[in-house]
């Protein structure tokens, strides 16, 4: 299990965008929808998602609104906004790009070092 | 990337304005997830008390999760430098426990926050001003500017009737003229109204209902209309006791009986300053171009205009009129404004410049004595740094300490604030008295109001801040620079110092050089005070009393021609009679008048005898205008009764007074004074010499008076005028002047106590005979010196903040200094050096600054004088330059004093030890 703190700068914003995207979420709720996503691989240290989300909503990528959690209390929701879906967009194709190069790289064999 | 920009300044702007209540929501935030967080705890068997402590645990610090969520949200700089309630306090504990400083930078910053507050409240009034009625920015006034005379041309009689009948884009266009009326109650006295003669459409313009009955209505204005006033709310409830059965009443107002037919409520003083309202009968085509009374038009922009078009139409029309009327109109260009820029005429490119030059002086005057406090403050925290160094050193943010240090400014600065409100409302309280007793009562209008209001405190707060700042931030950046760490480093050491840089030593040198150039022109205005009030006017005039007197104009004689002429010979019967008796009266030796009082006359142009004066013409982009040069005087025309010296027992200095033949039509005799007679006539003889007017015609053209023959010199009356060198005086005998400012001898007795029989008489013998400003001569010619007093004591003050600033920064960078060589003092006096030797060398660095700051001081009072020129160049350069220098050196060695003795008493074992 990989501690986020281990990946590449920048991968908890693209992480938190993808999870948003995929429907309105609470706090908890994005800590939890990575960790699903993920297949319990990526863990999040658990405050440390909230000064994530105030940037990404300071950057204007997320919206939040305050409505009623399951457990019937006051819950902060946050929604993706049109510019933080072209920007995760870009942050897919930018992974996408790098994920491919460093599986290229991976594979080379001596053959095609020389 | 725009609307990024804009998520981020909204975010920005809810971060600062909604502080608490966000920090109220991350805390919400943070319970609610560690609460469901505990919940999947517990549903995977962890039992209760321990999933929710888990959950604590496992989400981390929540104070530093809030730290970074609002560095997430860009209000890490905010938070930085945001100066607390406790930063407050502290400040306020720092003025207590300084109390010197917190006494010289108090007043020094009161006085300048007072004086900028004062000017700019004036300023910002008169350049912008609200008429406090509805709708009062669509409220204009309609001018007629003469290029030729660069002035407005007040004979617009016939252009009010075109203006009238043309003008789409602006409505109820009409007009006033100012008339002194007395209004007669039922005790038979009569006292002076401020009267408008006024077009009904002012009152459908101001829009404000009568407290009784109607106003004036259109019928009011025709031709053989019955008489009828509309009296304001002060003059009804003083004159006839509020009486509100007083509507469709006839009141004498002027000694002609009108019908009162409204009352105006309390405040309502429009056009300007009036309480008095008359309807003016005036038929504008009748009147032929630029003739008639002189007029003030106005007018409603009309709705669904704007004050553009309006102004665009008034142009047209006034081009149309050129066309048609060349020979009155072509230098004429009708123009729209505001109405209250139209009253003040405000708005040349001299006057603006002028109030632009006045802001910035008064600013700068605040920005240099807030440097010199900033350079106290400095000193101040040398013995503040191992405090700071530790702050820093225990995490405190550099913004943080400035913030510290700006509240603590903020403090000081408030007191500042608070003795400048404090003299602002001192000279408010006297302003009324002020506005009475310089007669400038009559002339301030209704839209300005005297009183320390809203925008003033606005002001004094914008300037205490501006104070603080500069205060402030100046040395808390200084002291939290690189220089903490060395601090911090010298602190293990046992002593900490601030160095007092290039910079601040230089800064003495500028406020050194400040006092001295600015203390001479205060003295030069106190001691021209002081001369005033010491020489006095050269003759008794506490014995006299003096009162302006005045005849009631009735319309019919308003006009030119022969109702002039009518009036003029009614003015001077009655005035001959009022002192035929005033004459006859037991106690009363003598009764004279002139036109104005003395030392206050109009200044005219005049050439000599053999020295012909030469008009100079200019023409320019359709512009002509002309000037005297060359020979021709500038002097102060006195017009007198013939017996004017005599009734103040001044004897002539050559030749003879004048003699009751003189003021004949056709005698033309003049008397000069002293002055004239030294500065214009060389000090050669000057009985026989003649003198004439000059003046501009209205094409440009010269014009030039009678020759007047000298037969007398007199002394100068009054002996001192204002600040200004005494100027040369022409007497012209005359017998006709209206208002005449009548001056009674009643010796032996207070003169004021002459006044109820003054004004018995005058009422007496007419009904339209009113007085105004009856009071001692004394007392009068006090009231002239009145702006000259302000301003001595405006400068005085400021001239003795700069002063003291400067001692006490002085002391405190030789404390400084002191402080900070205190080893190398104790080291070389253990060496055996001699202690006085040791303290002239470090103190030889003040008496450089002082030096410098005197020679400097030296200089620019010497390009002040250059350019004010006149009376102070030899005023200053002989005596008081040197005196100030002296004085300032005086002060730089009693400055340097105290720390001196600090010096001289160290002791070499103490310091060694402490190593």
């Amino acid at each position: 299990m990989a501690d986020l703190a281990d990946l590449l700068p920048g991968t908890l914003d693209v992480l938190i965008l993808k999870a948003v995207s995929l429907g309105k979420l609470h706090g908890y709720g994005v800590l939890r929808r990575i960790e699903q996503i993920s297949g319990g691989a990526l863990q999040i240290q658990q405050g440390a998602l909230y000064p994530a989300l105030y940037r990404l909503e300071h950057q204007g990528f997320l919206t939040s609104e305050w409505g009623t959690s399951d457990n019937n209390r006051k819950a902060k929701y946050y929604r993706l906004t049109a510019s933080g879906r072209r920007r995760l967009g870009e942050e897919v194709a930018s992974w996408d790009r790098l994920a491919h190069a460093i599986a290229l790289a991976l594979a080379a064999t001596p053959k095609e070092a020389s | 990337m725009i609307a990024g920009l804009i998520a981020r300044v909204r975010s920005l702007w809810h971060g600062i304005t909604r502080g608490h209540a966000i920090d109220a929501e991350m805390r919400a935030e943070f319970e609610h997830h560690m609460e469901l967080h505990a919940a999947d705890l517990v549903k995977s068997g962890v039992p209760a008390e321990e999933a929710r402590r888990r959950a604590r645990a496992e989400f981390g610090g929540m104070y530093n999760y809030k730290e970074a969520g609002r560095e997430a949200r860009g209000l890490r700089w905010f938070d930085a430098f945001r100066i607390s309630w406790l930063d407050i306090k502290l400040g306020i504990r720092m003025t207590r426990r300084y109390p010197g400083l917190t006494l010289i930078g108090g007043l020094a910053m009161g006085v300048a926050i007072a004086l900028g507050a004062a000017v700019l409240t004036v300023i910002a009034l008169m350049e912008n001003p609200r008429i406090p009625l509805d709708e009062g920015d669509k409220i204009v006034g309609i001018q007629v500017w003469s290029i030729m005379s660069n002035n407005a041309e007040r004979r617009i009689a016939h252009d009010l009737g075109l203006w009238k009948s043309e003008l789409h884009t602006v409505q109820d266009v009409g007009a006033f003229r100012n008339v002194m009326r007395a209004v007669g109650a039922g005790d038979g006295r009569a006292e002076p109204g401020r009267g408008a003669e006024i077009s009904a459409a002012g009152f459908r313009v101001a829009r404000v209902r009568p407290l009784l009955g109607r106003y004036l209505l259109d019928d009011d204005e025709r031709a053989g209309a019955p008489p009828v006033v509309v009296l304001g709310y002060e003059i009804w409830s003083r004159r006839f006791g509020a009486d509100s059965s007083l509507v469709g009443k006839a009141v004498k107002i002027g000694g002609v009986g009108h019908m009162v037919v409204g009352v105006m409520p309390p405040g309502f003083a429009f056009p300007v300053n009036h309480n008095l309202w008359l309807p003016l009968q005036l038929d504008p085509l009748a009147i032929k171009p630029r003739q008639g009374p002189v007029l003030y038009a106005f007018g409603r922009v009309a709705p669904g205009f704007t004050l553009a078009q309006a102004t665009a139409e008034v142009a047209a029309i006034g081009e149309r009129t050129a066309a048609r009327l060349p020979e009155t109109h072509q230098r004429l260009r009708p123009r729209l404004l505001p109405f209250a820029q139209s009253w003040f005429e405000l708005d040349s490119p001299e006057t603006v410049l002028v109030f632009r030059a006045a802001q910035v002086a008064v600013t700068l005057l605040l920005v240099i004595i807030c440097v010199n406090i900033a350079t106290l403050v400095y000193a101040r925290t040398a013995t503040r740094q191992a405090e700071i160094a530790v702050r820093s050193a225990l995490g405190a943010s550099r913004g943080r300490i400035v913030a510290q240090l700006v509240g603590e400014a903020l403090a000081l600065a408030g007191v500042g604030a608070a003795v400048g409100l404090t003299l602002l409302a001192v000279l408010a309280a006297r302003m009324d008295a002020i506005l009475l007793q310089t007669g400038a009562q009559s002339v301030v209008p209704f839209w300005l109001k005297t009183g320390v209001s809203t925008a003033t405190v606005a002001y004094v707060i914008a300037l205490a801040v501006l104070a603080s700042l500069i205060i402030g931030i100046v040395p808390a950046l200084r002291v939290t620079g690189r220089r903490v760490q060395a601090s911090l480093q010298r602190l293990a050491g046992g002593h900490a110092s601030v160095r007092m840089g290039k910079v601040w030593t230089s800064l003495i040198v500028v406020e050194v050089a400040f006092t001295v150039a600015i203390l001479p022109t205060a003295v030069f205005f106190a001691s021209e005070s002081l001369k005033a009030m010491m020489t006095g006017p050269g003759f008794r005039a506490e014995q006299y009393l003096s009162a302006e007197l005045a005849v009631n104009r009735e319309s019919t004689e308003g006009m030119p021609g022969a109702g002039d002429t009518a009036y003029q010979a009614r003015s001077t019967l009655l005035r001959d009679e009022v002192i035929r008796r005033l004459r006859s009266e037991g106690g009363v030796r003598a009764v004279t008048w002139s036109a104005e009082l003395p030392g206050s006359e109009q200044s005219v142009q005049i050439e000599l005898d053999g020295a012909p004066a030469h008009l100079e013409t200019r023409t320019g982009e359709g512009t002509r205008w002309s000037r005297w040069a060359e020979n021709a005087r500038r002097v102060r025309l006195a017009s007198v009764e013939a017996g004017f010296f005599d009734a103040f027992d001044v004897a002539p200095l050559v030749g003879r007074t004048f003699t009751a033949a003189d003021a004949g039509p056709h005698a033309n005799f003049a008397l000069v004074n002293r002055t004239f007679a030294d500065s214009l006539l060389g000090g050669g003889n000057p009985i026989g010499r003649r003198l004439r007017m000059l003046g501009i015609g209205q094409q440009g053209g010269a014009m030039r008076g009678p020759w007047q023959e000298i037969v007398g010199v007199a002394p100068n009356v009054p002996a001192h005028v204002d600040y200004e060198r005494p100027q040369a005086v022409w007497y012209s005998p005359t017998r006709r002047v209206q208002p005449a400012r009548l001056a009674i001898h009643v010796p032996g007795t207070d003169p004021a106590g002459f006044a109820p029989r003054l004004r018995a008489i005058t009422t007496d013998v007419d009904a339209s005979l009113f007085l105004r400003d009856v009071q001692p001569l004394s007392e009068a010619l006090w009231a002239t010196h009145l702006p000259l007093r302000l301003i001595a004591a405006a400068l005085a003050a400021v001239a003795t903040s700069v002063l003291v600033l400067s001692a006490a920064s002085l002391y405190a960078l030789m404390s400084v200094i002191v402080t900070q060589r205190r080893r190398e003092i104790g080291i070389r006096i253990a060496l055996g050096a001699d202690r006085r030797r040791v303290l002239a060398a470090i103190f030889s660095r003040a008496a450089l600054q002082v030096g410098g700051g005197v020679a400097l001081g030296i200089m620019t009072a010497g390009v002040v004088l250059r350019f004010t020129g006149g009376e102070m160049r030899g005023f200053n350069a002989l005596l008081v330059l040197p005196a100030v220098a002296l004085f300032m050196v005086a002060v730089g060695v009693l400055a340097a004093l105290g720390p001196a003795r600090r010096g001289l008493a160290i002791q070499p074992s103490v310091v060694l030890k402490e190593e």
